[in-house]
């Protein structure tokens, strides 16, 4: 049985049955193979009657996050769309909705993002996007830093039927964009890291499950983003709506499991560190408090201007006291009245750790190999095995690399499932380290074997003018620039620039995340009498993990001038720095002002390579990366108005 | 006859001598194993000369007359090289021509039989008949009007960059799937209606400059029972020679979103 949504109109709910129901959260315990991760039942019972989204709410059915019923109605908005009957912004809205985001300047074509929920994607799925790019795409798909998977430039009509094959392996992109909760995204390192206190995964699948399609979340003021973190530094936390880290207490002589609760987050315009409701919200009330916080936002929340509608002006704007009293309030009354129970797939480790066998006759060590395992993979808690990072080119695979990655996947990793990363990355988990000279050769033989992939060479670039309406620079080429520079002068290996990041992004609105890195760039422009050129402002000093920070303004960089720049700052550090100082360490005092050297002298020491040439001397220096036409800004509407 | 030929349907012709197998990969990869009977006409060798009776005279040295049996070509992979191998055949005058549905590689994963046997040739003579309500000119892209259809088989990324005004893409990937050279009727046909292209519809295909792409395109609307579909053989390579109008999707740099 799918999930078909029956609505049981319970006219007289007994006593005794709803005290059954509001008997609080139950995370019913399942330990899981990969064959049968299947169950669901989410119900939430009102006053009087309750929604149930399976046939019974205690009779185990399959859960899919596709229904082929999303996909049947879009194909008709979309006949109906360009047959004028349905009208254009209620179009758009409705598409965005159901992630067919808009493209660059064009309404003949779509750009759709498909929520990968946990970032948990099966090497079939891959398979899918590596067939589905090639027939309706450009040859690749786009991994994105929030856990999702793009297809761009699809003619808008070929939607529905991508929609219907991505059904069929379980892949939707409902509530991938718009007005809703996002993809629930969670560290690609749950369950294997080291410093984590429990895997946060099932909590992260249960919460994107109890959203998905939830007449609550249908239509909220805007956008909604919730991330689960492995432990307080791998993972964005801070920067969501919602952000959750686990933790352990010990409540009346019992360990429970619980989280430090995070809300008011996000990037952008006003960019903003969240804030902590809690030190420890209980297991069995994190469905309560997403609860709590959704439907104050929904209520309170601006609807009018789009600009300033995310959660963050909502809490600017009560006080932060007054809007952690008013979700702890909420919670009261949610926990009163509706009873949520939500089934956990509970598995601190795959239910068997398969060692792929494999005849290896003399393995040879190709060339790079101690590089790359140095600084792309990770050693995790269980011992004996790694994580594998596969670091792209901002986020960009190719429909090959995508169906050899399947296979890659089979033979080596004894989960036999991807997690898509947090930096437009895919990650490999629970390979065995003998079997790491062998991947490595197969990832090579791929073009995937790229190192630095856990260093500042792994720049995150949004996609910016490559499709985006909004963009004032290819921020996704500057992101491809700068890592291919990197990796060619070594820089990958330079230790104290590991923990360090570069992170572009097109315009102010932050989608590379330019505030959190400890160096960003957005994308704007300069000028020079009447000529116009591509720039970036740079900041730097930004970061993301339990003390996240937002970066200073550094400079208004020309696009041309970025890379020049970025290595001159590393020099500056190479000079200046003191014993055990990496260059995280050295900005974040340098910014703090705890540093002989302050940013003002290090805008004093960039300005000389940041004058513009006249277009005579250098006309190159007034076109953009991936085009010889001279600069000009051209933008379109933005996502929904 | 149908535009396509099935495995089992091939191999009982294959056991009774009734057809004639086309295998239109290089001569190497020929070598290197093929289907059991096949003659190896590469597509390579055909394209070498845009004459129209090439076809039928290579294909007549290899034994295959225009009116003989059943001739079912394949490929390596696509169907591209086996479908732009028909068309010039077709076009040269034969009529009983078709495509394996499956390439060989498919071949091979569902375990049939192959063999390196190079087939005794009994050479004929050949005769051309050319068939030209299969081509478009030029001049028949240029003057085609709002009621014909002009659909682009190269990849996304390049019709982006540039194509013929008006035309619609479909990239030639988008016509196969992993297990035939040729999707099911009916997910072609959703394919072509998103275009606007229904069985009654004119339709010229084309692609950069081989028309391998554009003769897949050309059977795979064939195959869904648009009858009235030509092949700009000599394709966009030809549309920017002679200096002709192209569009362009502005002001976005999609290129840089290749891996
Ligand atoms: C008014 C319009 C837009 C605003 C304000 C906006 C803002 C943002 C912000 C703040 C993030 C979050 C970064 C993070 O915390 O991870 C984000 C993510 C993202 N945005 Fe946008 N964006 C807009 C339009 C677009 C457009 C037009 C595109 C591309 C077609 C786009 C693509 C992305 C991508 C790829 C991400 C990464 C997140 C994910 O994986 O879901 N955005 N956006
Ligand atoms: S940061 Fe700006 S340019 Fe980049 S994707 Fe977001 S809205 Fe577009």
């Amino acid at each position: 049985m799918s999930n078909s949504l029956a609505v049981y109109s319970l006219p007289s709910v007994g006593n005794q049955r709803s005290k059954n129901l509001t008997g609080g959260l139950q995370w019913d315990q399942y330990r899981i193979t990969q064959q049968s991760r299947s169950h669901q039942d989410i119900f939430i019972g009102y006053k009087g009657y309750f929604r149930v989204m399976c046939p019974h709410p205690l009779q185990q059915s399959t859960f899919r996050w596709a229904d082929v019923r999303d996909v049947d109605d879009f194909a008709d908005k979309v006949k109906r769309y360009r047959a004028g009957t349905y009208p254009p912004d209620a179009f758009v809205k409705y598409r965005i909705h159901n992630g067919g985001y808009v493209t660059r300047l064009t309404s003949d074509y779509s750009m759709l993002r498909v929520k990968v929920p946990a970032g948990r994607i099966s090497p079939e799925q891959l398979r899918r996007f590596s067939l589905l790019s090639e027939q309706y795409s450009i040859g690749s798909a786009h991994i994105t830093a929030r856990e999702n998977v793009q297809l761009h430039w699809v003619v808008l009509e070929d939607v529905p039927d991508i929609l219907r094959s991505l059904a069929e392996v379980d892949l939707t992109s409902r509530e991938s964009c718009g007005d809703t909760v996002h993809n629930v995204v969670c560290s690609p390192t749950a369950g294997v890291c080291p410093d984590e206190v429990f895997d946060p995964t099932p909590y992260a699948e249960a919460t994107s499950r109890f959203f998905l399609r939830n007449t609550m979340t249908q239509n909220i003021p805007r956008k909604f983003k919730i991330t689960y973190d492995c432990c307080e530094n791998h993972g964005r936390a801070r920067t969501a709506d919602v952000g959750l880290v686990p933790q352990i207490r010990t409540v009346n002589g019992q360990a429970r499991r619980g989280f430090k609760f995070f809300a008011g987050g996000g990037l952008g315009a006003k960019s903003c560190i969240a804030r902590q409701i809690e030190d420890f919200t209980d297991e069995d009330n994190v469905i309560y408090t997403l609860i709590a916080v959704l439907k104050v936002y929904d209520r309170l929340g601006d609807r009018k201007s789009r600009h300033k509608n995310r959660l963050r002006y909502l809490v600017e704007q009560m006080g932060w006291e007054k809007f952690r009293n008013l979700i702890l309030k909420e919670r009261t009354a949610v926990r009163i009245t509706q009873a949520a129970r939500v089934n956990l797939d509970l598995e601190d480790m795959p239910a068997a750790v398969r060692r792929p066998v494999r005849i290896s006759a003399e393995e040879v060590v190709e060339p790079g190999y101690s590089k790359w395992v140095q600084t792309s993979t990770f050693v995790q808690k269980q011992p004996e095995y790694r994580t594998v990072f596969v670091t792209l080119e901002a986020g960009d695979i190719s429909s090959r690399q995508l169906s050899d990655l399947a296979d890659i996947i089979e033979e080596y990793s004894g989960e036999s499932t991807a997690r898509l990363g947090l930096i437009q990355n895919v990650v490999l988990r629970y390979v065995h380290q003998d079997d790491l000279v062998s991947l490595y050769s197969r990832l090579l033989k791929a073009n995937l074997a790229r190192t630095g992939a856990l260093t500042m060479a792994a720049t995150l670039g949004c996609v910016g003018m490559s499709s985006c309406n909004l963009a004032l620079t290819n921020s996704h080429r500057m992101a491809k620039e700068i890592q291919r520079q990197f990796l060619k002068r070594g820089l990958d290996e330079d230790k104290d620039l590991w923990g360090s990041s570069i992170k572009v992004s097109g315009c102010p609105n932050s989608c590379g995340q330019h505030v959190v890195a400890t160096v960003g760039l957005y994308g704007g422009s300069g000028r020079n009498g009447r000529d116009m050129y591509p720039a970036y402002t740079m900041l730097i000093g930004g970061r993301t993990g339990a003390d996240s920070t937002l970066g200073h303004k550094l400079a208004n960089v020309p696009a041309k001038r970025v890379i020049p720049v970025i290595l001159h700052l590393l020099d500056i550090f190479r000079e200046r720095k003191q014993d055990g100082d990496n260059l995280e360490s050295w900005i974040r005092r340098v910014c703090d002002g705890a540093e002989q050297t302050s940013v003002a002298d290090l805008q004093d020491m960039v300005t000389p390579l940041i004058s513009p040439p006249s277009r005579d001397d250098d006309p190159d220096f007034y076109t953009d990366y991936g085009t010889d036409i001279p600069y000009k800004i051209v933008i379109g509407r933005g996502c929904t108005k | 006859m149908g535009v396509l030929t099935n495995t089992d349907a091939l191999r009982s012709g294959i056991a009774d001598r009734s057809v004639h197998v086309v295998d239109a990969r290089t001569a190497d990869e020929y070598r290197a194993g093929h289907i059991p009977t096949a003659l190896n006409l590469s597509v390579s060798s055909i394209v070498a000369e845009q004459n129209a009776g090439t076809a039928a005279r290579l294909a007549g040295s290899l034994g295959i007359s225009n009116n003989g049996p059943l001739v079912v070509i394949y490929d390596g992979y696509f169907g591209t090289a086996a479908a732009l191998v028909a068309w010039r055949l077709e076009h040269a005058g034969y009529q009983n021509v078709s495509l394996l549905e499956c390439s060989y590689a498919n071949w091979l994963e569902q375990g049939l039989e192959y063999d390196y046997d190079v087939p005794d040739i009994m050479h004929v003579g050949y005769s051309v008949k050319t068939n030209p309500s299969m081509v478009a000119t030029i001049r028949d892209v240029e003057l085609a009007n709002s009621s014909t259809i002009l659909v682009d088989s190269r990849r996304r990324l390049d019709f982006l960059a540039m194509h013929i005004p008006g035309a619609v893409s479909i990239p030639y990937r988008a016509l196969s799937s992993p297990s035939s050279v040729l999707r099911g009727k009916d997910e072609l046909l959703h394919l072509f209606a998103n275009r606007g292209i229904g069985v009654e519809s004119n339709v010229i295909t084309y692609d950069n400059d081989s028309g391998t792409l554009s003769a897949l395109a050309y059977y795979a609307l064939k195959h869904v029972g648009v009858d009235g579909v030509r092949l700009y053989l000599a394709s966009f390579a030809d549309w920017r020679r002679q200096k002709m109008p192209v569009e362009t999707q502005q002001n976005a740099t999609y290129g840089d979103l290749a891996a």
